[in-house]
């Protein structure tokens, strides 16, 4: 599903001492079927701007269109399009409430007013897409180990089938292994329906390996949008005043390249492919060959 | 809509203002002193004095009055309810209106108005007094104030401790609310739509978090000040000691004249 922002303005605490800017004029076109990462340095206004994807925030100023609904400040009734665009928020398992996990993921649909057999169906089915079997159904969400609870609340989100995903820090406090596993189900959902995927990240591994756009904020405006592959060479030099970093592997290549008569160029900035043309470097160097 | 964007009360904003450089303990004095003080008012006159002089000492703090008077949005209510019930309750003096049973008389008409003005009073003055002053502060203004108490054996150490810490975690909590909040609308809950009943069963999932949070916050919060080395009871020193300024003293003589000249304008 398309979103396109036009002239988004919005403030918090509008007309008090507090008053507090976040979005100044922001205009763009989030394509269907990519996954975009939002990145830029704590209060640039990452969160409050994917909060406004889905009505949870209506713009003080400007309209953003979602496939065929408007969010607008003179919209009549500000309602929030959660069928359409899943939000899941840093912590998603701060949000589970009710005795069972099935319970808590058919939460949403309920709310939606599906029959009863489709949600038993569909929480299972999100279940299993998040990698919890049918022996969770029934437990308490409480007694679950955290990368369960965060798997149980985000099926809580996936369930409801909507075709733009937002994730906020999926990813944060997770170990390497739980943080691929996430992404791996993250992709094959997307797989499935061609939807969209929006992350806000500060992870900039995450961000090399599975984004396809990138939206960098500073100060409630877009500083640069790209991909990765241009992100990390054609605006290298601005990556550290944009409060980035480089993902590890380039830290690698950058480092080498500093001893290295003839440098590196590389070509991608996925982890895999980088390490590939490193070994294929030395490979050649050494003359023992390559590809 | 986030809560916080409607509670005032309770927030601190920073300006450069006589009133912000006060010592803690002199605003509570003055504050706790007026308060009392407007119990008792009787006069007409005794009521625009106090009305000037709480006037006088918002427009001192260079916060808008906008800001005071959205503070006592959430107790519009509660003030209205009082005033009516005291509008057709009270009997005395001519009978202005008669609606069948009920009858509205001079008095009634003087007692919902007084009320009000004495609501709106109070709840200014502590609403100035919280957003010109620290919460650290604050707390210790009351355990400075209450510190004679602690000869007769009251633990006003621990009860500062335990203020400090409730106030301190009305944001945090309010925060995390606000976020679970956003969290279940995002799962389609509205909160601000069905009739009160429904509206009310909305907050179980907002509620069931936010007590969960609350139990292990204040269970990390507690071992946090342990391994500090808190102990109840113990002898605690401060970073910060309070101290008078002339300004204190200058600010505690004026109002202590003030209230002098409200005493007499109620006779």
């Amino acid at each position: 599903m398309e979103i396109t922002l036009k002239d988004v303005f919005f403030s918090y605490n509008a007309g008090t001492p507090l008053e507090n800017e976040v979005l100044r004029g922001l205009n763009m076109t989030l394509e269907s079927n990519k996954i975009t990462a939002v990145v830029g340095r704590t209060g640039s206004g990452k969160s409050t701007f994917v909060q406004h994807l889905n009505g949870l925030l209506y713009p003080t100023r400007g309209s953003i269109k979602v496939g065929d609904a408007w969010i607008m400040n003179n919209s009549k009734k500000k309602t929030v399009l959660f069928d359409k665009v899943g939000i899941v928020f840093q912590m998603p398992e701060h949000q589970l409430f009710e005795d069972t996990v099935i319970k808590d993921v058919s939460f949403g649909p309920k709310q939606l007013g599906w029959r009863n057999e489709l949600i038993r169906s569909k929480a299972l089915e999100a279940l299993r897409l998040v990698g919890l079997d049918e022996s969770f159904a029934d437990r308490s969400p409480f007694e679950l180990s955290g990368g369960e609870k965060r798997r149980a609340a985000i099926a809580g989100v996936l369930v409801m089938e909507p075709s733009v995903l937002i994730l906020d820090e999926p990813t944060a406090g997770l170990d390497p292994a739980g943080k691929q596993s996430l992404m791996e189900l993250l992709l094959s959902w997307r797989e499935e329906q061609q939807r969209t995927l929006v992350i806000v990240t500060h992870d900039m591994d995450l961000l090399a390996e599975y984004a396809e756009d990138v939206i960098v904020f500073e100060s409630g405006k877009v500083n640069v949008r790209t991909d990765p592959l241009t992100l990390f060479t054609k605006y290298r030099d601005r990556i550290e005043a944009l409060g980035l970093k480089l993902p590890m592997a380039l830290t690698l290549v950058e480092h080498l390249n500093a001893r290295l008569r003839s440098p590196m160029v590389i070509n991608s900035v996925k982890r895999e492919a980088i390490l590939a043309q490193v070994a294929d470097h030395f490979l050649v160097a050494s003359g023992k060959g390559g590809s | 809509m986030a809560i916080s964007h409607h509670l005032i009360f309770g927030q601190y904003v920073d300006k450069k203002s006589i009133i912000h450089q006060l010592d803690p303990r002199t605003k509570l004095l003055i504050v706790m002193a007026l308060m009392i003080a407007a119990l008792f008012l009787t006069s007409l006159a005794s009521y625009v004095m106090l009305a000037l002089m709480v006037a006088a000492a918002i427009a001192a703090s260079r916060l808008p009055a906008s800001y005071i008077i959205r503070g006592l949005k959430p107790v519009w209510l509660i003030v209205i309810a009082t005033s009516v019930f005291h509008l057709f309750l009270t009997q005395g003096g001519e009978a202005l209106i008669r609606l069948g049973p009920l009858s509205i008389y001079e008095l009634g008409v003087f007692k919902a108005i007084t009320i009000t003005v004495r609501i709106v009073l109070m709840l200014a003055m502590a609403t100035l007094l919280t957003l010109t002053t620290k919460l650290s502060d604050l707390t210790s203004a009351i355990e400075a104030l209450l510190s004679p108490l602690r000869r007769i054996g009251v633990p006003v150490q621990e009860i500062a401790m335990m203020i400090t810490f409730t106030i301190r975690f009305i944001p945090i909590l309010m925060q995390e609310t606000d976020k679970i909040m956003k969290a279940q609308r995002a799962r389609g809950v509205d909160f601000s739509s069905g009739h009160i009943f429904r509206r009310l069963l909305s907050f179980i999932p907002v509620i069931v978090p936010v007590l969960m949070l609350a139990f292990q916050k204040a269970e990390s919060a507690s071992q946090a000040i342990e391994a500090r080395g808190y102990r109840p009871g113990m002898k605690r020193t401060q970073l910060r000691t309070l101290a008078f300024q002339a300004i204190d003293y200058k600010a505690l003589l004026l109002s202590g004249l003030l209230l002098i000249m409200l005493i007499a304008l109620r006779m």
